[in-house]
């Protein structure tokens, strides 16, 4: 082995590589996930944009206050 | 037994011998062992058989079989009768552990081959040794070795006798030095080595091979139309799966490469059909190049 470099066939690599299928596939899921969602914002107009990030900074600030649950509009309901 | 009749029984024996040898060569391997036992049918001299027996090694393990004759191997070499035998049976055990990616054992069988070699001053088995030594290096990674090795081997050449010995080894050790320049940067060398030889191949799975090196040269000289004409000749004539896979794997790339999306989908999906369980083989391909991760001849 020179130079760190140890090179393998292509079938053995592959099935190598085969073993880590799941998490590859999260990876180019999430990767295509994230790039479907900015492909959408992009097709809107300036303001449809702008009342997007408004609403995304509103769901920020909630969370951040921890002052909002996201299972609590259904459990106020459970009670009665 | 008379004098005369032993000279004839010796004679016969090594008529025997020569044609297996001949059959091997042309990889009729059934026929090759059938006349190994009918000569070891014919002698009790113990070197005879053990020669015998060390050439019927080769041959099962050329035709990828086993046998009591290559689970002797080891042991003839211990006794190292002569420096033939000794140069045959540590050659013979290179190339089965060559056979089966067992690389270092493959080089120390390889070493006492090329001592044996070298002691006995023959210059052919030398040149072999260092062939098949380059290649053991190869498929360890040591391409500069390997590198070292072809040429050797190739210094030797000159001292053949036989012009036809001198032209089969020519055109296998250029082609194989030719890749391993490819492997270490040298690309424009490695491809003019391996287009001075292709046409010269003697069969159409080392031709394969070659055209698919070109193909893997020219993609790293960023020459994508050539690169795709190797690609598709050697896909044209390819003999084995290792052959298939790698052709569709650089036509892929090379396409990319060259903005054919179309064409590299349909070759990576090529691909992809040997590996049904690789669900995202394909995204993985589009996304990674691999080619600094492979050897094309594994």
């Amino acid at each position: 082995m020179e130079q760190g470099e140890y090179k393998v066939g292509l079938d053995t690599l592959l099935k190598i590589l085969a073993t880590f299928d799941l998490s590859i596939g999260d990876f180019f899921d999430e990767s295509a996930r994230n790039e479907s969602v900015v492909q959408k914002y992009r097709s809107l107009s300036p303001s449809a944009q702008k009342e997007v990030e408004s609403f995304i900074e509103f769901k920020r600030a909630q969370e951040e206050d921890g002052s909002w649950d996201s299972d609590s509009g259904e459990s106020e309901g459970d009670d009665v | 037994m008379s004098e005369a009749t032993m000279a004839d029984m010796t004679s016969r024996i090594e008529e025997l011998r020569q044609h297996a040898l001949e059959q091997v060569r042309a990889e009729n391997f059934d026929e090759a062992l059938a006349l190994y036992d009918e000569a070891l049918g014919l002698t009790d001299d113990e070197e005879l058989r053990e020669l015998i027996t060390i050439n019927k090694g080769h041959a099962l393990i050329a035709a990828e079989r086993t046998g009591p004759e290559v689970k002797a191997l080891p042991m003839i070499l211990m006794r190292r009768r002569n420096a033939h035998h000794t140069f045959l049976s540590s050659y013979a055990l290179m190339y089965t552990h060559r056979l089966t990616n067992e690389s270092k054992r493959a080089i120390f069988y390889g070493q006492i081959a090329l001592e044996a070699a070298t002691e006995a001053e023959q210059t052919f088995w030398r040149l072999a040794a260092l062939n098949e030594l380059g290649m053991v290096y190869e498929l360890d990674s040591q391409f500069g070795k390997a590198i070292e090795c072809f040429n050797n081997a190739l210094a030797c050449l000159n001292q053949v006798s036989s012009a036809n010995e001198q032209n089969v080894s020519r055109v296998a050790i250029i082609g194989n030095l030719g890749y391993n320049k490819l492997l270490v940067g040298e690309t424009k060398e490695g491809i003019r080595l391996l287009h001075s030889v292709v046409e010269e191949m003697p069969s159409e799975h080392l031709k394969a091979d070659v055209y698919v090196d070109l193909c893997y040269g020219y993609l790293d000289l960023e020459q994508y139309e050539t690169a795709r004409r190797f690609g598709d000749m050697s896909l044209e004539i390819a003999c084995e799966p290792r052959q298939v896979r790698n052709a569709h794997y650089l036509l892929g790339e090379a396409a990319y490469k060259m903005g054919d999306v179309d064409a590299a989908e349909e070759h990576f999906e090529q691909l992809a059909r040997f590996y049904p369980q690789f669900r995202h083989l394909k995204s993985l391909l589009f996304a990674i190049d691999l080619r600094s991760m492979i050897n094309l001849k594994l």
